[in-house]
């Protein structure tokens, strides 16, 4: 044996085939960026329009609903602000979408265009593929989370808006540990259907009730607390950009994750494959 | 100490539903050995091999890979086998090098230069996007990942598809050398020249049951063969009805065929109580061989030692 290439290689060329996580975490690193950057580029604009908009939107009576979905914080500060316009519903669906399509791309399309049966013919087990795919899921999502973090946190300092800058890091860890629940709901109905589409629209459906749940339950009286079922709740329930980390949320948040994964690798080695 | 077999199976079975995909299998092939499996699309082939690595769980019975349980010690033996799936995608935004690399470094490395020899052998470009190839570039990329870890047990499953004859020949070298290291190789095929060619032996699976297991040698002595016969004139089909040996007769005015087994000279005798212009024996090959075994009874009404008349009219 020897470790010469095959081909002549590039570096980084020759470092995305060395091992099955190289390979993962080479792979949909495009749209990891992207998805990073983009809404990070999104948050600096939305984040340098606050200065001009602060004055009409004192004036903005959004009701209490809108308000709660903000984490209580009104429109008219910085963290409401930045609530309504990026971390709510832009940044959360955005890093739902990165993993929901990564892990769908990462693990069911393995199976269901069969290259499956190549990989596993190695001597390598069903939960190292697993577990190595599952780890470039999670790392795609925390570097897509750190950079809408950084480009936020930039945003801030550069404009000067009057908040706790380093909330925007609480708000960050929140939003990858919502990546990692949704990575592993992903790793979970990707390994029971084993279809790319499928496996989407199934996480995506999952995503969709459980947002409105998180939602709309607070509106109805006495039924506020059964928002705890959705795992939004856990990720904007109580405002990190004003309350800061909520570590009993991150608990419960880790927790689920843990779950999920241990579930698909569970399934994952029980059932049958083709190839 | 006797070597253990490379591939073992006891009573394997696997069932989809109501589906008997694979039933009650025993089978064992012998390491240095070429094995052919044969059997058409949906025979159980892919089935049993999907056992063997332990992509599937059997409904009942066992298989061992060379002396290694295949469900329980799946991991460790696949550090001693390779193999090429019949049906199967390849990373598409990568070069045949960088795949070839990246299946090398799963398995800790490999000899280079030994690829590029695979390669030059083969004809295969290794710098070419995998989305570039032609189907049979493709699959020539999947032999070379089959055979460049020169393990123990190499696992190709319907391996010629798409490649031309020359390519084909040099494969057939590819197994001989497998086999003159010692080494053993599993052929699932419905190209059954490409079996005769290189097996010793070979098992056929129909419906799921393995019908025989026999060298091919043997196989094809027991075969059925077939005469063609031109007589000076018509000659019908239930003249050879009840000769000993004959298995089915198809008979188009003057022209007659005979499938027979076992001695021909009952045959014979009939044959020259007519007058005949022209005789050809034909030597039996394994597609004969594999359609007497694979075609249903219903279908043929033939068994072993009746005699089937598929007469057709005279005409003329």
């Amino acid at each position: 044996m020897t470790t010469d290439a095959i081909v002549p290689l590039s570096w980084y060329k020759r470092l995305s085939v060395r091992s099955l996580l190289a390979k993962s975490l080479w792979d949909r690193r495009t749209m990891t960026l992207l998805i990073g950057i983009g809404i990070g580029l999104m948050a600096l604009l939305v984040t340098g329009m606050f200065p001009s908009l602060e004055e009409a939107l004192v004036d903005f009576d959004m009701g209490q609903g809108v308000t709660d979905l903000l984490g209580g914080a009104s429109l008219a500060t910085p963290e409401g602000w930045l609530s309504a316009e990026v971390w709510s519903i832009v940044a959360p669906f955005g890093i739902v979408a990165l993993v929901m399509i990564d892990g769908a791309r990462s693990i069911a399309s393995e199976e269901e265009e069969r290259s499956i049966g190549l990989l596993a013919a190695n001597p390598i087990g069903r939960i190292r593929i697993l577990r190595d795919k599952s780890i470039a899921l999670v790392v795609h999502a925390l570097i897509a989370a750190s950079l809408i973090g950084l480009f936020s946190w930039v945003s801030i300092l550069i404009i000067g808006l009057d908040m706790d800058a380093s909330k925007m890091w609480a708000a960050t860890l929140h939003l990858a540990m919502l990546g990692f629940m949704f990575a592993g709901t992903t790793a979970l109905v990707s390994t029971i259907v084993g279809k790319r589409t499928h496996a989407i629209l199934i996480v995506f459906g999952i995503a969709g009730v459980a947002y409105i749940l998180a939602a709309m339950l607070p509106l109805f009286e006495g039924a506020a607390d059964w928002a705890k079922i959705s795992p939004w709740f856990y990720y904007w329930g109580d405002n990190p950009l004003v309350g800061g980390v909520n570590w009993g949320y991150i608990g419960i948040m880790a927790a689920i994750t843990a779950a999920l994964f241990v579930a698909a690798g569970y399934l994952f080695t029980k059932r049958d494959l083709p190839g | 100490m006797a070597q253990v077999p490379a591939i073992r199976t006891v009573g394997l079975t696997k069932h989809y539903g109501k589906t008997e995909a694979l039933n009650d299998l025993d089978l064992q092939v012998e390491q240095g050995e070429i094995f052919g499996f044969l059997g058409p699309n949906g025979a159980g082939k892919t089935t049993t091999i999907r056992s063997l690595l332990n992509y599937i769980t059997p409904t009942s019975g066992s298989a061992q890979v060379l002396g290694m349980d295949a469900a329980t010690q799946s991991v460790e033996l696949r550090e001693h086998i390779s193999y090429q799936p019949a049906d199967y995608s390849m990373y598409e935004n990568l070069t045949g090098g960088q795949f070839l690399q990246y299946f090398a470094n799963l398995r800790g490395g490999v000899d280079v230069g030994y690829v590029h020899e695979l390669a030059e052998r083969l004809g295969a470009d290794l710098g070419k996007k995998i989305s570039d190839y032609s189907t049979g570039n493709k699959q020539k990329i999947g032999l070379i990942q089959a055979f460049m870890n020169k393990r123990q047990l190499v696992i190709l499953d319907e391996p010629a598809t798409g490649l031309d004859p020359l390519v084909q020949q040099e494969l057939q070298r590819m197994y001989q050398e497998v086999q003159d290291d010692g080494r053993t190789v599993f052929l699932s095929s419905h190209t059954l020249s490409e079996v005769e060619r290189v097996a010793d032996r070979v098992g056929i699976l129909r419906q799921g049951r393995l019908i025989v297991v026999e060298r091919v040698d043997d196989l094809k002595r027991k075969a059925i063969r077939r005469l063609d016969i031109e007589f000076e004139n018509d000659v019908a089909a239930s003249v050879f009805e009840g000769v000993n040996g004959v298995r089915s007769v198809t008979a188009r005015g003057p022209h007659v065929s005979v499938s027979f087994d076992g001695p021909v000279g009952d045959l014979l005798r009939v044959v020259v109580d007519h007058d005949v212009l022209n005789i050809h024996s034909r030597e039996a090959d394994l597609e004969e061989i594999f359609l007497t075994y694979y075609r249903s009874d219903a279908a043929t009404g033939a068994r072993a030692g009746d005699v089937v008349e598929e007469a057709m009219p005279d005409v003329g």
